[in-house]
């Protein structure tokens, strides 16, 4: 599970294209596409390089109008998703 | 509509008049080999070829240097450093391509401009352009940065349209139908590409020739006497009706992903809508997509797609496979276009 404080940054050779404004990943390993929303595609662009999960959610409730939990929990879910699919990195803090 | 003899009869002089290869059978020296060459035209490219391709239109653009070369001689047995390595196909790592078809012909492409063909004892050339015309074509278009979608493709109303499915479900049927309705013809089987020019993604018409099954061109009222089989024995037909062919590259309006509809598959025309969804289509309808990878295209090929998924409408059409009742889907596939 990914906690607050890990860092976390996309793998440079996933590969992505942008169709509408909405980011689409090939996950190669599947061989399977992943299309992302608005904000989906908010932060995987923010993760481009590494960024802690606690500096992210703070970001994006700057953007969003939505409780500050309600992100966290949408967040974790979006990364740990990303997680499985070996699509990002994610390093703890020493 | 056209009238369908008319069409369909002034399809041959043209291209059988060319003088028949001496070299096939035996070595050639180079002066027979300066007599024989005739240039073409394929996707915008000028090639020059050694092989006689009366599929493909004749060259008549400027007198540029051929941007592709088809010459014969010897095609070694095996590459160094492979990426893809198959008893039919071999990709090296500099991007050497070779195909292997046992009774037919050896081929090696060395890169986006020149094809060497080592053809077998006492093989015909009709049966040695089957491959050069696909698989030989599609490594040229994958080493040349460009998108190859496996259908046919037809001009509407200034907008070049492509039609996707499977094996059957009748792509070069549905581009010989409009062809008869006076739409231009831009490519069967293989319709290629260019995702990343200036205008959006354009259409870079192949040759006027479609393949179609014996049924369909009696169908149509088309004689087969004269006509090329696809490969011995088979009761396909090559056609081609070059007046009906258009050279310059066309805008890419619309990609149809063809079905027949059936007990499991209801009659519809639903247009894609979601980014991913989109995308798989296209990445499933590539031509030759193990290739391209192959050639390390995949970062390109995943942007062009983007490009087209993000410009051009995409539609799964099922209706019934009924030459009857053409005409009705035909009107839909004009209507959706001129929209």
């Amino acid at each position: 599970m990914i906690a607050l404080t890990d860092n976390v940054v996309r793998r440079q050779e996933a590969l992505s294209t942008v169709v509408d404004g909405c980011v689409v990943l090939l996950d190669s390993a599947h061989q399977n596409f992943v299309g992302f929303d608005d904000i989906g595609t908010y932060i995987w662009r923010a993760i481009e390089s590494p960024i802690s999960v606690a500096d992210l959610c703070a970001d994006l409730s700057e953007r969003y109008a939505a409780q500050r939990s309600v992100i966290e929990s949408d967040v974790m879910q979006f990364l740990n998703r990303l997680l499985q699919q070996d699509l990002i990195e994610v390093t703890s803090p020493a | 509509m056209t009238d369908a003899k008319q069409l369909l009869l002034n399809d041959h002089g043209k291209t059988r008049n060319r003088r028949p290869i001496s070299g096939v059978f035996g070595p050639i020296g180079s002066g027979a080999r300066a007599a024989i060459m005739t240039d073409y035209f394929l996707c915008g490219w000028r090639v020059h070829s050694e092989l006689n391709l009366p599929e493909l239109a004749p060259w008549s653009g400027d007198d540029r240097q051929p941007d592709v070369v088809i010459r014969l001689g010897e095609v070694p047995e095996r590459l160094d450093d492979l990426v893809e390595d198959s008893p039919f196909q071999q990709i090296d790592r500099r991007g050497n391509c070779m195909l292997r078809i046992e009774k037919v012909a050896a081929y090696l492409v060395t890169g986006p401009h020149q094809v060497i063909v080592a053809p077998r004892p006492g093989v015909g050339e009709a049966e040695i352009r089957v491959f050069l015309l696909s698989s030989v074509f599609g490594y040229l278009c994958h080493l040349r940065g460009l998108f190859p979608l496996h259908g046919s493709c037809v001009a509407i109303g200034g907008k070049a349209v492509a039609f996707c499915g499977p094996s059957g479900a009748g792509k070069s049927t549905t581009a010989v139908q409009l062809a008869l309705r006076g739409h231009r013809l831009l490519a069967d089987d293989v319709c290629v590409i260019d995702a990343h020019a200036q205008a959006g993604p354009q259409v870079l018409p192949a040759f006027p020739r479609l393949k179609l099954w014996e049924d369909t061109l009696a169908a149509f009222n088309i004689s087969r006497e004269g006509l090329d089989r696809n490969r011995f024995g088979q009761d396909k037909y090559h056609y081609r009706p070059i007046e009906s062919f258009l050279a310059a590259p066309v805008p890419l309006g619309g990609v149809f992903l063809l079905r027949r509809a059936g007990p499991d598959a209801p009659e519809e025309s639903v247009q894609l809508s979601r980014p991913a969804e989109k995308i798989a289509a296209l990445s499933e309808e590539m031509f030759r997509p193990r290739e391209g990878a192959a050639l390390g295209k995949t970062p390109s090929l995943l942007a062009a797609q983007g490009l087209v998924a993000g410009s051009t409408p995409i539609w799964r059409l099922t209706r019934r496979f009924d030459l009857a009742d053409m005409d009705r889907w035909l009107r839909q596939i004009e209507t959706l276009i001129e929209s």
